[in-house]
């Protein structure tokens, strides 16, 4: 009797806290929204419709909208078949690239479109290395980065997703039984990568086609790489709307909020664009594999995909380490390769401007890593078993993911206002918790529903309690995905600009609005910032490796 | 040792900043309070001076100030780094708008133009309160009508000036030997150095002020600024400025489809020579970034022969600022002969003085100042440029 009735009030226990989870996301998202909508359509009790009028008056509107629906769709077709192409060969040397992409994932978008832009601009590095066999004394005119196609910015994009993508694929490979289907499809006669191709990418992209949705969603609202290397007129349209986020003009209000329901609109049409083209893939894909040839196009496509990704990580490396060289650098002009001297100059005389936003960044991301994970975690637990809630959570925190960055920050931040919960650390933090709570709920939910049912089952059938089933068999499974998840949300928290401004009321000084200010007149400068943007996450993944190596030991020691 | 000392200051810091959020409720601060009853209440008080942030000499002033007024008169000043001081302005508008009448996020703001003008038409600033801070007494107001005008708006005590600054030119003489310096060379310029001249796009200030410059330049044109812009004189200046900029477009950086996003985004460029001339709203932009290694030595400043586009820049107390008095502490402060002599300093800043100095050196002032026109002049300029080149 008592262990049922244990469970029953564990139940309604689960049941309450998911609910308020659910709610309090869903009022989030809510409030976000429905502000918007009211300050489109116009005055609180009638419908004017200004914002809507002078959106579709905003001279190059229709430029901008196509900007971000053409770099987002085809920056994450490059990050996410980039991602697979490399996983499939990641057997070869997986330990080490991984190491390599978590590094590069935890350089913040802003650092990374900044190297981008160092490397591939007329007078940038890549023009200085070809400049002796074209004999150009004064840089070339190619309109790079800033071009109007968005091709600087779908790189820049692609570059950041890549790693990000590649190592949600890493974590599902994980929970598959790779080495027993590689060896039933060779049974079956397929060579290697066509078997790769066949079975484990579909059964890999059942769990990533979410990471891969909101990579999508994230590119086409990303504001920090549009305003670096997206072009200045015909901007991307989260730029545009940071324009009438800070037009003193009132009316711009509206304005910003009709373009944000436009960015809104775009990030849909570009997740039915995506889903379509998959599906299509998908059914192309098996009606292959049921005329039984056991060969075919695709895999014969792998390898020039994977140099041609891996020529795009090293071109940001490369553009990141040149431009974490020029914080050192005395005069270096076009056409030097390198510097003409090294100089401590800067950091001696800038120095104390960045350990400030340095410490602010870290601490937020040391107060939202665990709390996000501590929620993400607690959250799946408590809608675990139970279909229709986890649906409903999964549901709610999926969709802040996917409303574009600057239509929930904008709204969010008159929600801040009106609470007067903005203007401080407090404010920035729960902005930052709004990304961080849902990606670790989502990357250990789909790390949970992969261990085997029948563990937790045996366990139970042995006498396990509820909690000791929790303890000594899930939790040190998830112990590779707790870790995962306190490294990703405190990267995030590092790298996010719009959350800190808003929520901070820009009196929060942390290292991407410090060099987000700071960084567009003096590349040094960006260069110095850039350097603390990489160092930073560095950090925490030398502390999340520290916590993963705990856990792991822990885990063993009870297997 | 010493670096986690700091690091674990900087912590606590903000752990304490975000913790004492909470004001006291006091009267609010009347405009008649005795300058005694102000700096009583100023102490202890943190002020967020919202001030552009892009330049790290002007940073390192606002620093200075800090470390003096903590010393002197126990007011905090935190400078709050702004890409464009209408962040600050919409935020205020935002604040307005959520009824927060009192203890707004934003208690000082370095501002002039069409900003000012948008907050004080909304009354949503502190004042008069300019010509009765002590400092204000060697101002001399009746003296000199740009301390009492803001674009052509008149400023009624609601803003305090603080300093002046003019539109100057910057060319790398190496490439450039004899730089553009009226409409006209420039056209021809241009034609000849292909894709080495651009502006900040417009509606970035540097940007604009360069199309008010184009303008100004043009003795038939100039007396229509004086005036608030009808259809009538905004139609005759718009037509003639926008057949000139067709004509130069095509010459310029990127042959004129793009443009950099601001005045240092630009000086950047001059700095890798991918155009050979830049701007900016101060003197001692460019001799400044020589001398940080920025730019190359071989950079030169220079203005308009015709005179150049010049205007005061000033301080203003948001209505609903949560720190009144330590926001008038602030001003008094840097409206001090000491702290405007540091100012004008060319290797601190190099910005001009509104009052009188004696013995300091001051930054060097063009033969011809242009005041500048109504700011709606500035909003439709924006407008009509973007209308027509941002398609």
């Amino acid at each position: 009797m008592m262990p049922r009735r244990r469970r029953d009030v564990q139940d309604w226990a689960g049941l309450l806290g998911a609910a308020l989870t659910s709610g309090l996301a869903a009022a989030v998202l809510a409030s976000a929204l429905l502000l918007t909508i009211g300050q489109a359509v116009g005055g609180a009790s009638r419908w004017t419709g200004e914002g809507l009028r002078s959106l579709l008056a905003a001279p190059g509107i229709g430029r901008s909208a196509l900007l971000s629906l053409t770099t987002g769709l085809a920056a994450t077709a490059i990050a996410y078949g980039g991602a697979m192409a490399l996983a499939a060969l990641a057997a070869e040397h997986s330990a080490k690239r991984e190491g390599a992409m978590k590094l590069l994932l935890a350089v913040p978008h802003t650092a990374v479109a900044l190297g981008l832009a160092f490397l591939l601009a007329p007078s940038g590095l890549l023009a200085r290395a070809v400049s002796p066999f074209f004999g150009w004394e004064a840089p070339p005119q190619f309109p790079v980065p800033g071009d109007p196609f968005g091709i600087a910015l779908t790189l820049g994009l692609a570059a950041k997703e890549l790693p990000f993508l590649f190592i949600m694929v890493l974590t599902a490979i994980r929970t598959l039984p790779t080495e027993r289907l590689a060896a039933q499809t060779a049974a079956l006669g397929y060579r290697p990568l066509r078997g790769w191709l066949s079975v484990q990418m579909p059964l890999i992209h059942k769990q990533t086609g979410i990471a891969a949705l909101i990579a999508l969603v994230y590119a086409v609202g990303a504001s920090e790489q549009g305003l670096i290397l997206g072009p200045t007129l015909g901007a991307p349209l989260p730029v545009r709307l940071i324009e009438w986020f800070t037009d003193p003009d009132l009316s711009a209000r509206s304005t910003l909020a009709a373009g944000s329901l436009l960015l809104v609109l775009i990030a849909l049409a570009a997740a039915a664009i995506w889903e379509a083209a998959l599906r299509a893939g998908g059914a192309i894909m098996r009606t292959r594999l049921q005329t039984g040839r056991r060969s075919g196009f695709g895999e014969r496509l792998i390898r020039p995909v994977r140099y041609a990704c891996l020529g795009l990580l090293v071109a940001a490396v490369l553009g990141l380490l040149g431009l974490c060289l020029s914080s050192f650098a005395g005069p270096w002009r076009f056409p030097d390769l390198l510097p003409r001297s090294l100089t401590l100059t800067l950091w001696r005389q800038q120095g104390e401007l960045l350990t400030g936003p340095f410490a602010t960044s870290g601490l937020l991301a040391v107060l939202s890593a665990p709390i996000a994970t501590l929620i993400g975690l607690g959250a799946g637990e408590l809608v675990r078993g139970r279909a229709l809630l986890s649906r409903i959570l999964t549901a709610v925190l999926l969709s802040l993911l996917l409303v574009p960055e600057p239509v929930l920050m904008f709204g969010l931040g008159t929600v801040l206002t009106l609470w007067r919960a903005d203007g401080g650390l407090m404010g920035a933090l729960l902005l930052h918790l709004v990304y961080a709570v849902p990606y670790a709920f989502l990357l250990l939910r789909a790390a949970d529903a992969a261990i085997p049912a029948n563990l937790e089952r045996a366990a139970r059938s042995l006498g396990a309690t509820r909690r000791r089933a929790f303890l000594t068999i899930r939790l040190p499974l998830l112990a590779p995905a707790i870790a995962a998840s306190l490294f990703l949300t405190a990267i995030i928290s590092v790298g996010l600009y719009l959350p800190t401004l808003v929520g901070g009321a820009g009196r929060v000084a942390s290292l991407t609005t410090e060099g987000v200010a700071l960084a567009a007149g003096d590349r040094r400068m960006a260069g110095a910032f850039a350097l603390m943007l990489t160092s930073l996450p560095i950090l925490l993944l030398l502390l999340s490796e520290g916590v993963r190596r705990a856990a792991s030991k822990r885990g063993s020691g009870h297997a | 040792m010493i670096v986690r000392r700091q690091l674990l200051a900087a912590i606590l810091l903000l752990v304490l900043q975000s913790c004492g959020g909470a004001q006291k409720p006091a009267a609010p601060l009347s405009v008649e309070a005795s300058w005694d009853e102000v700096l009583e209440r100023a102490e202890g008080q943190t002020v967020y001076l919202n001030a552009w942030g892009g330049d790290p000499r002007i940073n390192a002033y606002l620093r200075w100030a800090g470390e003096e007024l903590s010393e002197r008169q126990g007011v905090t000043l935190r400078h709050v780094k702004l890409n464009d001081t209408a962040e600050a302005v919409s935020r205020i508008l935002s604040e307005e708008a959520a009824g927060r009448t009192e203890g707004g996020t934003v208690d000082l703001l370095w501002i002039n133009g069409e900003n000012f003008a948008a907050l004080k038409e909304a009354g949503l600033l502190y004042g008069p309160f300019a010509e009765r801070l002590p400092s204000a007494e060697a101002i001399d107001f009746e003296g000199d009508a740009t301390l009492r005008t803001d674009f052509a708006v008149p400023t009624e005590g609601y803003e305090a000036p603080w300093g002046r600054s003019y539109l100057t030119f910057a060319a790398d003489r190496a490439v450039a030997a004899k730089p553009p310096a009226s409409p006209d060379e420039l056209l021809s310029w241009a034609e000849e150095n292909e894709g080495r001249f651009t502006y900040p796009a417009p509606p970035d200030f540097t940007g604009t002020t360069f199309l008010k410059q184009i303008v100004l330049s043009d003795d038939e044109l100039k007396p229509l600024l004086n005036e608030q812009p009808t259809e009538e004189s905004f139609g005759v200046v718009w037509e003639k400025l926008s057949s000139y900029l067709d004509e130069l477009h095509p010459h310029l950086w990127r042959g004129g489809r793009d443009f950099p996003s601001s005045a240092p985004a630009q000086r950047q460029l001059l700095a890798d020579g991918e155009v050979f001339v830049t701007m900016a709203f101060n003197p001692t932009d460019a001799a400044s970034a020589v001398a940080r290694g920025q730019l190359p030595e071989t950079v030169e400043a220079y203005t308009f022969e015709s005179g150049t586009l010049g205007n005061a820049h000033f301080l203003a107390i948001p209505s609903n600022a949560a720190h009144k008095a330590g926001a008038l502490a602030v001003v008094n402060f840097l409206l001090s002969e000491e702290a405007q002599a540091r100012k004008a300093d060319p290797e601190v800043w190099g910005d001009s003085p509104v009052l009188a100095l004696t013995g300091a050196e001051a930054p060097p002032v063009p033969a011809i100042m242009l005041a500048e026109p109504h700011p709606q002049w500035t909003e439709r300029l924006e407008a009509a440029w973007q209308e027509r080149y941002r398609r």
